[in-house]
């Protein structure tokens, strides 16, 4: 007796784990919300329900685009919340690093980041695996006009519309003029790549700050720089893009040695280890008057600025990047912030309504007055100093061809070529020619 | 008659396993699901192509050909092995020369202790991770600034951005994290030691040293054994601790398998290949699992 007893709720407690776990493996259907495989961190979840509502308004979306200490964001989540209250908007914390990773296990498990913040010029990798909505149906006129012209071509491929453009951003530099100054070094709106080899040199030698900081995810800007702005003129430059022209090429060449010069001859901050340099150090080392140079992108100028002051140094400007075009490809790398709409969305038309709002006159206002350059019809320009090279962006790069070219050129492209030359360009040789 | 007792233990038996593999059947389901599943989807993929979204397309062997073939993903694979093997010889190292020492203190300041050296085992990778970043920031760092202030400046050094040096920091890094662990389980093996040897050692003249190299080493090498194995294991999957300290740079410095995995998969949209490289690098620490173990086995002694 006792024994059955033993036998019946081991059969239970076998029964309740059987389905405890079909539980867990159903948890994907339905308006269940996100997924906790995720790997972004979910900070917010806004549910409003107003019982005079009908049950086909109601819309759960998971939305990855907003950014620790960007003031906007809050702003645009507590107007969808009163703008569409029968939706349950889940914000998770927009990590560039992450985004891939998230939005990827997502759609493998069945699951839906709805809205994501990418950039237009990147799309490929969603775009090749279907997992990016084409917002061509939904761009009617009136929702196209708020757009300055041919703003969303940026996000265009094969026709189809996938990613809408929300900041135009280009890299520029952040000058603590009170160094140059110390270092008798004129402070130029544009200037050459040689002018700015030679201001460094003499910051290193009549100064003890270092002559610039870039962090570790923007070393590469430099070679993505050179590689639009060595060539001829146009034509070189588009076969260049797309992957016609060897890296052995020796323009190719002469500008990396050029690059990788800077770091040899120790100018980046702080010598030794200046490619693992986080945002953060790179930012606390400026604020501290340790180095005079900061590459920066351009809407982040006007919080640097705010950071200076508050450590007591006014006297700062913004730059261009230094250019080393001879001919007519005088560009820089940039593009557009942007978002998009996960192939897998269960909503739709809610996401669709969500990202009009945050397209809309009033989200491209709050952005614009924190120092954003929008590419929209708005009232209010952004200051010149901070969109001053807008107009010289080109958006189409060589890092476009394959996904791995693009990871080796933004993140290992500087530090492998100061450590190992050669293999460095057998590396992207063979990335250019299996992309072919 | 002895034929019925026979019998009617059999019929126990069968009623007793029957329960156990009742009993067993929750983590059965659980591990089946978790484990046993995704090793062999895993394999099912390595055999193919997919983006992560759409059909799959039979491609036979050629990711494990290219996972031999390309460069970069056995540099990753190189780079797991030395941290792997670092890692645990400083956890071993460490950990055992720290059981060694507090095992003769005495309760209170021997929990103290125990609690001192086992707090970096009990803290979130991530964190002890971000700390040693902080601490081994080349310009504004804890180690830099330290040897600033003795007068070592000969000895600082970019500790996380130099290629002969990242690895070995992040080797030792995370094995200072996992020694706290180690030196608890030998701890528990010295304290299953009865204390008559130890008597007995010290009649005969036996000092501290002996005592350690005569007793305590030989009778807990079982422990030491098993110790090591988990050890091996767990350093070949470092992957956050590596991922919060340098995300594999700077460059490809500090890649790891585990790392590349994942770029192939999530950022690549290629999991076939990344499936390749999860079973290559499965069947390499398997193999030095089993190449430990062999080297550890010897006798045994009993008390």
């Amino acid at each position: 007796m006792r024994r059955q007893t033993k036998q019946m709720v081991s059969v239970i407690l076998a029964g309740c784990m059987a389905a405890a776990l079909t539980a867990c493996g159903s948890g994907g259907s339905g308006d269940s919300g996100p997924s906790g495989s995720s790997a972004a961190a979910e900070t917010k979840t806004q549910e409003t329900t107003a019982a005079s509502q009908g049950e086909s308004d109601k819309a759960s979306l998971v939305m990855l685009i907003e950014e620790p200490n960007v003031e906007y964001y809050p702003v645009f989540m507590e107007t969808l919340g009163k703008l569409y209250p029968d939706y349950t908007i889940t914000s998770k914390t927009w990590d560039q690093s992450q985004v891939e990773k998230t939005v990827k296990t997502a759609f493998a498990g069945g699951e839906a980041v709805d809205i994501v913040k990418w950039f237009p010029n990147q799309m490929e990798t969603f775009i090749s695996a279907d997992m990016a909505l084409d917002l061509t149906p939904y761009m009617d006129e009136e929702w196209k006009s708020i757009f300055v012209e041919n703003a969303l071509d940026i996000g265009i491929y094969d026709g189809k519309l996938y990613c809408l453009p929300i900041t135009t951003v280009y890299p520029d530099i952040d000058v603590n003029m009170d160094i140059f100054k110390e270092a008798g070094v004129e402070v130029k709106e544009h200037w050459t790549w040689e002018e700015f080899a030679a201001a460094c040199e003499k910051i290193k030698q009549n100064t003890d700050a270092f002559p610039f900081a870039i962090c570790d995810t923007r070393v590469g800007w430099f070679q993505r720089n050179a590689f639009l702005q060595i060539w001829d003129n146009k034509e070189e430059l588009e076969a260049f893009n797309r992957g016609e022209i060897s890296f052995r090429d020796e323009r190719v060449v002469a500008a990396l040695d050029k690059i990788n010069d800077l770091f040899v001859k120790e100018y980046a901050y702080p010598g030794n280890g200046a490619f693992s340099q986080t945002k953060d150090q790179t930012k606390a080392a400026f604020t501290q008057g340790k180095i005079a140079m900061l590459f920066n992108v351009n809407n982040g100028g006007k919080t640097i600025r705010e950071v200076m002051e508050e450590a007591g140094k006014t006297n700062v400007c913004t730059v261009s990047w230094p250019t080393m075009a001879t001919g007519e490809c005088d560009y820089v790398l940039g593009g557009c912030d942007g978002y998009f709409i996960s192939a897998n969305t269960k909503n739709p038309e809610a996401s669709i309504n969500v990202l009009k709002y945050l397209t809309s006159k009033e989200a491209f206002e709050l952005q614009a007055q924190r120092g954003d350059v929008v590419p929209a019809n708005i009232e209010g320009e952004a200051s010149e100093e901070f969109s001053r090279d807008s107009a010289k962006v080109y958006p189409k790069e060589i890092l476009a061809i394959s996904p791995e070219m693009n990871d080796y050129i933004y993140y290992d492209i500087a530090t492998n070529y100061f450590y190992d030359k050669d293999s460095t360009l057998e590396e992207l040789e063979s990335l250019r020619t299996s992309a072919q | 008659m002895n034929k019925n007792i026979k019998k009617r233990y059999s019929k126990l038996d069968r009623r007793l396993m029957g329960m156990g593999f009742l009993f067993l059947l929750p983590a059965a389901v659980l591990i089946t699901f978790t484990t046993l599943v995704p090793i062999v989807w895993n394999c099912v993929l390595s055999f193919s192509q997919w983006n992560g979204n759409g059909r799959m397309k039979f491609v036979g062997l050629s990711n494990y050909m290219r996972v031999f073939t390309e460069k970069s993903t056995m540099k990753a694979i190189g780079n797991s092995m030395v941290i792997a093997a670092g890692s645990t010889a400083v956890s071993m190292i460490l950990g055992i020369v720290l059981a060694l020492m507090i095992y003769k203190t005495g309760k209170r300041e021997g929990s103290v202790y125990r609690f001192i050296f086992y707090s970096p085992s009990m803290m979130p990778m991530t964190v002890a991770g971000l700390l040693f970043v902080f601490v081994l920031s080349p310009d504004d760092g804890l180690l830099n600034n330290l040897f600033a202030a003795l007068g070592l400046q000969s000895l600082q050094h970019a500790w996380l951005s130099e290629p002969g040096l990242v690895l070995a920091v992040l080797a030792v890094v995370s094995g200072f994290k996992g020694s706290g662990t180690i030196m608890m389980m030998i701890y528990t093996g010295i304290l299953g030691i009865p204390e008559s040897l130890f008597e007995s050692a010290r009649l005969d003249g036996a000092d501290y040293w002996k005592e350690v190299k005569m007793i305590i080493l030989p009778l807990i090498k079982p422990t030491i054994c098993m110790v090591f194995s988990m050890e091996v294991m767990w350093s070949f999957k470092t992957y956050d601790m590596v991922w919060t300290m340098t995300q594999g740079g700077p460059g490809s410095l500090s890649k790891t398998a585990p790392i590349i995995m994942i770029q192939n998969a999530f950022t690549y949209n290629k999991f076939g290949y990344a499936s390749a490289i999860g079973l290559v690098f499965t069947a390499i620490v398997l193999f030095c699992i089993t190449l430990v173990r062999r080297a550890m086995k010897s006798e045994i002694y009993e008390y």
